[in-house]
């Protein structure tokens, strides 16, 4: 990485409009989704071997 | 490949040129509420009637057994649908049952359930999960409709009233009782119906005054012989003796313990020991009109003073019977089969008189008994535990 910060590479207004929709878009509804469902993924195995079906 | 994520990460990486600040942060937080909501309504689609009977595995066994109870259609209106009964309301719980149905999914992909003959196999093991989640919550889904708090028991038939008060003052699970009530029970369980007449059978009649006998099952007390007032609940296999008989009516009399911390509206059978007799009213059990107070004794292990009262109530001629054995008969012949589905089920003097109840309490989720039953069963358990048996544990 370091050694292409002198390169002046081009990035024009399309490339830079294509990151920002790919990035809001696919890339963080994606992570939000898999990060829930790991989440939820926890508890159940927590419920399964630690604290029992969920009480009150 | 490679290529392009490299690319890709060097603009990410690198402030815009082109794109102004203001834009990125708006455009990143309209793109955030947008996916919040199309979450949430991605969620609420799954946590539909019609999802949930997407599959056929649903669809053809419990949603049209669904269909011929009282949660289909009813004098009110209201409408079960699975989710209601089914799925938590807390959210972290909900992911989490979300997340458990990927089992559900990969059933339905593979065809694990995928016919009537499967399914019924697989109904014991399916049904028990729920009974613990119902178990461990309280029944806290049927709650979110029912409520103790708001029910007229005047209305109910008596035997309700018996058993839903006697519910209600222990706040108990309504599935300890209500099993089966949205689907067929699994094929190996018995229904639990019938056996109240098999309780009644029991019961002795042409009683005598002077005479003990015991409650065959739970039953309503009155203050008097009209029988309008209500006084409490005497629990099954409990002991009263027979001082008049006026007709219909019966006027009983029962040796009891209680704790005089609060109210005292609970009665047990002996002294320190949680063995249940029944409840009385609030107003019953601060009046003296009623009752001979005894002796007060201070049990050592809690600290708490108990006393003995005789209480004088009056119940409807009937459901008693002149001796216990026939009903710890009963109550062992129920508790050998139905609770031989429990992994090590204990012997009746593993545990002592008040280790019982959390005990049975414990085992409740996995019996289909009812409020009679289970108040017999425990109390035979409690008179046969540790406590009272000759052999040392
Ligand atoms: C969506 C709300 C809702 C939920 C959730 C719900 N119920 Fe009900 N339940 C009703 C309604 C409405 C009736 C019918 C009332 C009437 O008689 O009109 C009813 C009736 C009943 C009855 C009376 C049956 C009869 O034959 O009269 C029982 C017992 C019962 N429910 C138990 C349960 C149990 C146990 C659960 C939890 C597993 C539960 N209910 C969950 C709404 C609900
Ligand atoms: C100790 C056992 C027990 C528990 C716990 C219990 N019930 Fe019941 N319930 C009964 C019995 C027994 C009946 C009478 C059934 C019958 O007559 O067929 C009944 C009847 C009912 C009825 C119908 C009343 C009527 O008019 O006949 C409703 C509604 C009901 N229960 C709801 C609930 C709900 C909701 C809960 C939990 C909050 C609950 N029950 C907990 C034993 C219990
Ligand atoms: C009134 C509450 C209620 C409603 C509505 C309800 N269920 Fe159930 N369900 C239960 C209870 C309670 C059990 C536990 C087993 C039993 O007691 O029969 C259960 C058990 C199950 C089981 C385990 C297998 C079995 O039969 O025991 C499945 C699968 C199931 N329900 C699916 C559904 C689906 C799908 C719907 C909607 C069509 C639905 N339920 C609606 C209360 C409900």
């Amino acid at each position: 990485m370091s050694d292409n910060h002198n390169e002046p590479e081009v990035h024009n207004k399309a490339s830079e409009w294509k990151t920002f929709l790919v990035l809001t878009v696919c890339l963080f509804p994606a992570l939000s989704v898999a990060l829930i469902g790991a989440y939820g993924f926890g508890i159940w195995f927590l419920q399964m071997f630690l604290m029992g079906p969920p009480g009150h | 490949m490679i290529q392009i994520i490299k690319r890709f990460w060097h603009i990410a990486s690198k402030p815009s040129v082109h794109l102004s600040f203001g834009f990125l942060t708006i455009g990143g937080f309209l793109a955030g509420i947008i996916f919040w909501g199309g979450f949430n309504t991605a969620l609420e689609v799954t946590n539909t009637e019609k999802f949930c009977i997407g599959c056929h595995e649903m669809a053809d066994n419990v949603y049209v057994e669904l269909q011929e109870t009282v949660h289909w259609q009813n004098r009110s209106g209201v409408r079960a649908t699975c989710p209601d009964c089914h799925v938590p309301h807390n959210w972290s719980d909900k992911i989490a049952r979300k997340m458990q149905a990927s089992k559900e999914v990969w059933a339905t992909v593979f065809g694990t359930v995928n016919t009537r003959e499967k399914f019924l196999a697989k109904r014991g093991e399916l049904a028990q999960h729920e009974w613990d989640r119902f178990s461990a919550n309280n029944s806290m889904e049927c709650k979110n409709c029912h409520n103790y708090e708001s029910m007229d028991f005047e209305i109910m038939s008596e035997r309700a009233q018996v058993q839903m008060k006697m519910a209600a003052e222990r706040d108990q699970s309504c599935v300890d009782c209500h099993k089966g009530i949205a689907h067929n029970l699994p094929d190996n369980m018995n229904s639990g119906e019938g056996t109240l007449s098999k309780l009644e059978e029991m019961a002795t009649s042409g009683y005598k005054a002077g005479n003990s006998y015991y409650s065959v099952r739970q039953l309503p007390l009155f203050t008097d012989e009209t029988m309008t007032t209500e006084a409490g609940q005497l629990n099954a296999a409990t002991k009263v003796t027979v001082l008049a008989v006026e007709g219909d009516a019966i006027q009983v009399e029962l040796d009891v313990w209680r704790k005089t911390k609060g109210f005292g509206r609970v009665m047990f059978e002996d002294f320190a020991m949680n063995i249940n007799d029944g409840y009385l009213t609030k107003e019953v059990a601060q009046s003296d009109d009623y009752m001979n107070k005894g002796e007060t004794k201070i049990d050592d292990l809690t600290g708490l003073p108990w006393q003995k009262v005789e209480v004088k109530l009056w119940a409807r001629n009937g459901s008693l019977t002149e001796s216990r054995d026939t009903l710890w008969t009963f109550a062992k012949s129920t508790y050998d089969t139905s609770c031989s589905v429990c992994h090590t089920q204990p012997a009746e003097n593993h545990f002592d008189t008040n280790t019982w109840p959390g005990m049975f309490n414990g085992m409740l989720s996995f019996v289909n008994l009812d409020g009679d039953t289970q108040a017999l069963v425990l109390k035979y358990l409690q008179k046969h535990s540790s406590d009272f048996s000759d052999e040392a544990h």
